[in-house]
């Protein structure tokens, strides 16, 4: 079990930390604690809405603060949350887009080998994604089994990697990459002709 | 036979293409046995570089290679270059000039950082690994600019001399105020690097030996005025004589934006050999082009045909169901390498161009 923290605030998290790996997988377990975390979640909301003198050092930011599992342990990708199981993904850049579709070179993260052109309506993207899409972005296509209302069905789900921002480290970093890397680079002058 | 070596006295132009999308080099056998190499392409299921496989098949030691030009940072010339470097440890590097090589490593790291968050497939990787590569072993690199020679090459009473015609004094300067504006609108937004432009900045070649001229198109485009691409190598270089060129590649896959009527009036002798790599995904080489060329040449060799195929990869019916359901179309860029040889012997006189297809290349004709 890991630190306190609210389940939101661990998901938007995992999210940045851990974009969508070809490697996820959730297992049962993994499956059963995140349940057992979503029920304990739950009944702290109840308890707050059924008892408005719950004490109000237990949130954060208007979310319970729970002892809850480290969900970086058991789960890598927002997307897998909704996939039971994924059998088909690639990593896409978008190459071009118009106000309805969007084109998008297409790596087989499975298979590997040869890449696809793929063309896609625009209104398959989530809103939350809508103001992601532009050309060079980077998403994940996955094809596989969801759950819903307990049944399971094929289903394809398009996600966009979320935002990475370099900060002032990374670029200090990135410069003394450049005298690591490149210190001995020689060029060999040659005059015109 | 595709496994044999040339004589010590031909010259041989070998142009290796995948179909599109996954590289085109072109290696070249100057003198008695020095190799140079010219851009990078890969075998996608096995990620090898396909002018080390094609040196090894003719059984060529891989330290007689003396130079790798990448003639600009695309992916389709640029896949597999570090490869390249690295194993051939005799070879010097060369690549398209920019002003300020500090600010250009700058983008490359940058864009190596966000790789490593995950946020970068670009091509500008496989080009800092290359620097990388000649930076640890102390080989040089030559920025490459019009009318320098980039290699010499004196044998048998010959010089085999390499002349870059590109990019152009305004192509380098506009290319440093454009890499100005990458790096501040990096890094905010997880987008791969857009580079609108790095055909401008493609290295086209002519190689000299003898009375023979060989001229190599790389992805070099027209350009707006006299001062950008072709149409500044016609007007303004200074390494043009009298001598016209019998074997060219032509550039950009053979698309609109690569030809020039002058090209041909000034560089380019009528019924010279022509090759070309086709960019199959993208449509290039259109028809319309191609009725173009044959109006200068009736021997045109393709690396492939241009034959399209709409398919997406196979896979499993249950699996292809969904996909159908999810995409307007899905096509797989197919890989299928084909090879145009061409060898002259450069000592016998009026000696001319003998031209092999290999595998998926194709001679193209009007039927």
């Amino acid at each position: 079990m890991g630190k306190s923290a609210s389940l939101n605030t661990i998901y938007l998290e995992s999210e940045e930390k851990y974009p969508l790996t070809d490697t996820t997988q959730l297992t049962n377990t993994n499956l059963d604690i995140l349940n057992n975390a979503v029920k304990r979640y739950s009944d702290v909301l109840n308890a707050y809405q059924e008892d408005v003198t719950y004490k109000k050092e237990n949130f954060d930011n208007g979310y319970p603060l729970l002892d809850l599992p480290e969900l970086s342990d058991i789960y890598d990708s927002s997307n897998s949350k909704k996939f039971s199981k994924k059998i088909q993904s690639w990593k896409g850049v978008i190459i071009s887009y118009t106000n309805k579709t969007f084109t998008a070179k297409l790596l087989d993260l499975d298979a590997g080998g040869t890449f696809e052109i793929g063309e896609f309506e625009k209104e398959d993207i989530s809103p939350d994604d809508l103001n992601l899409l532009s050309e060079g972005a980077i998403f994940y296509w996955s094809v596989g089994h969801y759950m819903e209302n307990g049944q399971s069905v094929k289903r394809s789900d398009i996600r966009f990697q979320r935002l990475i921002t370099l900060d002032e480290n990374d670029i200090e970093n990135t410069k003394l990459n450049i005298e690591r890397r490149y210190g001995n680079l020689k060029e060999r002058k040659i005059d015109n002709r | 036979m595709i496994t044999d070596k040339p004589t010590q006295s031909e010259v041989e132009i070998t142009l290796i293409g995948t179909g599109g999308g996954y590289g085109e080099s072109i290696i070249l056998k100057v003198g008695i046995d020095s190799w140079i190499i010219i851009d990078s392409c890969i075998n996608p299921f096995s990620n090898e570089p396909l002018s080390i496989e094609y040196l090894s098949q003719i059984g060529v030691d891989t330290t007689k290679v003396i130079l790798i030009v990448c003639t600009h940072w695309h992916n389709d010339h640029i896949k597999g270059l570090a490869k390249v470097l690295s194993l051939c440890p005799n070879a010097e590097f060369c690549f398209s000039a920019v002003h300020d090589l500090n600010k250009f490593l700058l983008l490359c790291e940058l864009d190596n950082t966000k790789k490593l968050k995950g946020g970068s497939i670009s091509s500008t990787n496989e080009f800092s690994d290359c620097l990388a590569v000649i930076n640890n072993r102390g080989t040089y690199f030559t920025k490459a600019q019009c009318n320098l020679v980039l290699n010499t090459v004196k044998e048998t009473g010959l010089e085999f001399s390499l002349y870059a015609l590109s990019p152009s004094p305004k192509t380098i300067s506009d290319f440093d105020s454009e890499l100005s504006q990458l790096i501040t609108e990096f890094g905010k937004r997880n987008t791969a690097i857009i580079n609108k432009s790095p055909n401008d900045k493609s290295v086209a070649l002519l190689l000299k030996f003898g009375e023979h001229r060989v001229l190599l198109g790389a992805d070099l485009e027209i350009g707006k005025d006299e001062y950008e691409g072709w149409r500044h190598i016609v007007k303004h270089s200074k390494v043009l004589d009298e001598h016209k060129a019998n074997l060219y590649k032509l550039p950009h896959h053979g698309s609109e934006n690569g030809y020039l009527k002058e090209i041909f009036d000034i560089l380019v002798n009528d019924n010279s050999t022509l090759k070309l790599t086709p960019f199959r995904i993208s449509g290039l080489p259109k028809k319309e082009m191609m009725d173009i060329y044959l109006t200068h040449s009736d021997k045109i060799y393709l690396t492939s045909s241009t034959i399209v195929s709409k398919k997406a990869k196979k896979r499993n019916s249950s699996i292809e169901k969904v996909i159908n359901r999810s995409v307007i179309s899905l096509i797989e860029a197919k890989f299928s390498r084909g090879i145009v040889r061409s060898r002259i012997d450069f000592l016998a006189l009026g000696s001319e161009w003998t031209t092999e297809l290999y595998e998926g290349a194709i001679a193209y004709n009007k039927t």
